[in-house]
């Protein structure tokens, strides 16, 4: 059906998008412009978004910082290495169980599958961040795995429903008549979601990915809770936090605060500008065939 | 090559529909096999118990005398070809081919032999590197047949491979998949519902109604000698037409009166001559059994909606209150009035069941194999009611079935309301507390359950009501299965869910709209004092899921909404029993 708008309508509701793109972009403008600032001309304030003289020093300054955030011997560059770590771990663990366990859920027939499903998607209206922030934090430690790889297993946990809902979704939309075909080409159960179902789910798995990734580079609060003992092992967002108490002065470093947020969220960006399209095409997939 | 005889196999599934009822059914080493059948009658069900893509309920299925129930499709060694075609996407055609080999772990140049000696079989080597999404119906097929043929399989099942195809396509496809037969000698198993395809293609066809063969034989044989009104309708184009008669015995023969017509069969014909005169019966006339005849012993019809058909005309005949469909040769033929006469020796006769009364008539060149046995199991009883009828109706009826129904869930209404805000009352004041002691006052309590209890019934009373609504639609709409009701409702309850997260951007809405704050906070710390015990909370982890698959069980099958509905009071209730003693050791309570 073709929606049509009268012009009325149609200026308010500009006017409205409008004014969400302002409120969305204001941030990121001041950040960015703030970033290429000195200290002395982000303390004058004013409405001026990017200075006369922009300068790369607070970049040149944050990336080649001995002691950033909370260690004495980690800089920037191995900052930046522990979030990829992560976010690898996390998206590699995703892609490999979504796909297994959705298979599993959507093609397998063992007793118990309903109410474990169901359950499972239960865990999708609990807030993983406030109600188990804590027993997660005591099982973690307890058994060792306040590292990297426990926060990419808890980072690959907590977000395991969702994204379990949008691949079987997308399994649903594979013929059962090929599991049958390749049954009758001589494949078990195992082989054919390696070689059938694996192959054909790739376009949600790399959605999947892409969320996971965005998701496990910006996350904030399992990083700063859970790698605590090795502070060097930090990720980049928690690092760029830490940033404002360095610098020597006692006075709070936005400079280089700002060059660090746009030095950890380029990486999505930029990774968002080149794959947009499988972002949204991913979820409305999802969500239409779900 | 491998001969296939079925002994007594049926197949129910789980909710108790039985797709195949029986069948007994010998299928000759290097023959071209054909089920014919309505659509849902089971033959695909039965190929599928073949290919042992489905189990078998009961009876055996053997391979060449070895018993094959239970084994895995791959050590069967049994190709089959879908009416979908379901190749591989993401595989070219040359690939697809190959998928069997792969599977069996041949070698790189085998494989690579046999793809191009079955490409060059069925014409597609110039196909060989596209994807199939890039094919035509045709070549897809032919695509799916050499797959199938590539592995060489004993038993080759086919189920309506051509329907998708048209007519031009399905006829070149047809003789080169009998040239095919021609050449490998292998077993064919093909599935179809068209008969003319059947009567083409098959040295023997069963004709399958309602999970049961109703007759096997070479299609002239079934042709000529259905053993049932239902065989006699069901093949040839147009359907036989039924005639009620009522038998005359005389000396030699027996008459059988049509009202319209009379015809005379001689007793050797019968397989019982001993009618009782003035016996119901039925007299089943194939359309192009009817001819023109100036004879008077004809019958007067009268001719209209004439459709010619090359050589031959297809009409509806009018006598007296009944019209039929006859087809006549010849020209010149108009709407009016036309004296019409049967050929006898071509007339079926059955008895008021519709059985066959007749012998059968020797048809010739065709060897006789396999013999069904007779069946004789009643249909079983369906129940169609929904699963939520199914389930109450076992316990209750009619307005027991209303009056307990609501009772359930008054008391679950209650419990939403009740358990998570005296529970959460409790837990409040226990966590507010920051000293080492604390003084309970009952009226402090009364206090915070108080405004828990009034926040709880707002989303209490909209979950219930959910419930509720969701239990009436099921009992009245009882055509929706149980399963796909409750999908369908927690479908929408979740998408709903999505659209208010998405919306607000706030993870909880949803909670705290339905039973409100109460469950969430007390969840959380109750998370708190549990985990900081364990040990003490490892039962309880385990007394709730064991709680929670009783209850399950219970109520199946509307587990999943009791379950979910249950889960927040339930785990409530199991926390509190063991964040009780902490509550005892740090609270002194006051009357």
């Amino acid at each position: 059906m073709h929606f049509r708008m009268s012009t009325p309508g149609k200026i308010i509701m500009y006017i409205f998008l409008v004014l969400i793109v302002i409120i969305t972009l204001v941030p990121l403008v001041y950040t960015a412009g703030a970033s290429v600032k000195t200290n002395f001309e982000i303390a004058q304030g004013g409405i001026k978004p990017f200075p006369d003289h922009p300068t790369l020093d607070n970049f040149k300054q944050v990336w080649g910082m001995n002691s950033v955030g909370l260690s004495n011997n980690a800089t920037y560059a191995d900052y930046t290495k522990n979030s990829v770590i992560v976010s690898l771990m996390t998206v590699c663990f995703v892609v490999f169980f979504t796909s297994m366990s959705a298979y599993c859920f959507q093609r397998g027939n063992f007793p118990g599958r309903d109410i474990l499903y169901w359950i499972f998607m239960g865990t999708m209206f609990v807030a993983a961040g406030s109600v188990t922030m804590f027993p997660l934090m005591q099982i973690t430690s307890k058994l060792g795995l306040n590292n990297r790889l426990g926060v990419a297993i808890v980072q690959f946990s907590t977000a395991g429903a969702s994204n379990l809902f949008l691949t079987m979704g997308y399994l649903k939309t594979i013929s059962k008549d090929m599991d049958d075909a390749a049954r009758i080409d001589g494949c078990s159960f195992f082989s054919i979601w390696w070689r059938i179902i694996l192959p054909l789910s790739k376009p949600i798995l790399a959605t999947i990915a892409l969320m996971s990734f965005r998701g496990s580079w910006n996350n904030y609060l399992m990083p700063m809770l859970m790698l605590t003992k090795r502070s060097e092992w930090t990720t980049l967002v928690v690092a760029v936090v830490k940033l404002q108490s360095t610098g020597g002065s006692g006075a709070t470093q936005y400079n280089l605060m700002m060059a660090g947020t746009m030095l950890a969220a380029m990486p999505m960006v930029i990774l968002f500008l080149i794959m947009n399209k499988m972002f949204v095409q991913g979820i409305t997939q999802g969500a239409v065939k779900g | 090559m491998a001969k296939v005889i079925l002994s007594g196999v049926r197949r129910t599934y789980e909710d108790g529909t039985e797709a195949v009822r029986g069948v007994d059914l010998t299928i000759e080493d290097g023959s071209f096999f054909v089920l014919l059948g309505p659509s849902g009658c089971g033959k695909t069900t039965l190929l599928r118990m073949i290919a042992g893509l489905d189990p078998v309920t009961e009876g055996t299925i053997e391979f060449d005398g070895r018993c094959v129930n239970g084994e895995e499709p791959k050590k069967r060694n049994t190709a089959m070809v879908f009416q979908n075609y379901s190749l591989y996407p993401d595989r070219n055609v040359y690939r697809n081919i190959a998928f069997p080999l792969e599977s069996l772990h041949r070698k790189a140049e085998e494989i690579d032999r046999k793809v191009t000696e079955v490409a060059s079989l069925l014409d597609i080597t110039n196909i060989l590197n596209r994807k199939p999404r890039t094919l035509s119906g045709g070549q897809k097929q032919r695509v799916a047949l050499a797959r199938a043929l590539v592995r060489e399989p004993s038993v080759f099942l086919l189920d309506e491979p051509f329907a998708n195809l048209d007519p031009s396509m399905r006829k070149a496809l047809r003789s080169d998949l009998l040239a095919i037969h021609a050449k490998t000698k292998c077993t064919f198993l093909y599935v179809t519902h068209d008969q003319a395809e059947a009567m083409e293609m098959g040295d023997r066809i069963a004709v399958m109604k309602e999970g049961k063969i109703e007759q096997t034989g070479s299609p002239m044989e079934v042709f000529r000698n259905p053993v049932n009104t239902f065989v006699a309708g069901f093949l040839g184009r147009p359907k036989t037409e039924i005639f009620p008669a009522s038998l005359l015995p005389g000396e030699k023969s027996i008459l059988a009166d049509c009202g319209a017509f009379r015809l005379t069969f001689p007793k050797e014909r019968f397989r019982d001559p001993a009618v009782l005169d003035g016996e119901k019966a039925q007299a089943g006339i194939r359309p192009d059994s009817f001819v023109r005849t100036e004879d008077p012993a004809g019958f007067t019809v009268i001719l209209s909606d004439l459709h010619k058909m090359g050589a031959k005309t297809e009409a509806v005949a009018s006598f007296e209150d009944r019209s039929f469909h006859v087809l006549l040769g010849g020209e010149g033929l108009t709407e009016g009035p036309l004296r019409l006469a049967v050929r006898e020796e071509e007339a079926l006769l059955f008895d008021e069941d519709g059985r066959s009364l007749l012998l059968p008539v020797p048809v010739e060149d065709v060897p006789v194999r396999a013999v069904p046995k007779a069946f004789s199991e009643d249909a079983a009883e369906q129940d169609d009611r929904s699963g939520f009828a199914r389930f109450f109706g076992t316990f209750f009826s009619g307005w027991w079935d209303l009056l307990m129904l609501n009772l359930l869930f008054l008391v679950s209404c209650i419990g939403i309301i009740t358990i998570p805000a005296a529970v959460t009352a409790m837990c409040r004041i226990v966590i507010a507390m920051e000293e080492e002691e604390v003084y309970f006052l009952w009226k402090d309590y009364w206090k915070a359950f108080r405004k828990d209890f009034f926040r709880s019934l707002l989303g209490g009373v909209i979950l219930a009501a959910l419930l509720y609504a969701f239990a009436q639609a099921g009992r009245f709409y009882g055509q929706l299965s149980a399963t796909r009701g409750y999908l369908l409702f927690l479908g929408a309850v979740m998408f709903g869910m999505f659209l208010l997260v998405c919306i607000t951007g706030i993870w909880f809405f949803p909670m705290h709209a339905m039973v409100d704050l109460p469950v969430t906070t007390l969840l959380r710390n109750a998370f708190v004092l549990a985990v900081s015990n364990l040990k003490k909370t490892l039962p309880a982890i385990a007394a709730a899921i064991v709680s929670f698959v009783l209850i399950g069980v219970m109520l199946w099958p509307y587990s999943v909404l009791y379950i979910i509905s249950y889960m927040f009071s339930l785990t409530a209730l199991i926390c509190v029993w063991f964040v009780y003693p902490e509550i005892r050791r740090r609270v002194i309570i006051k009357e």
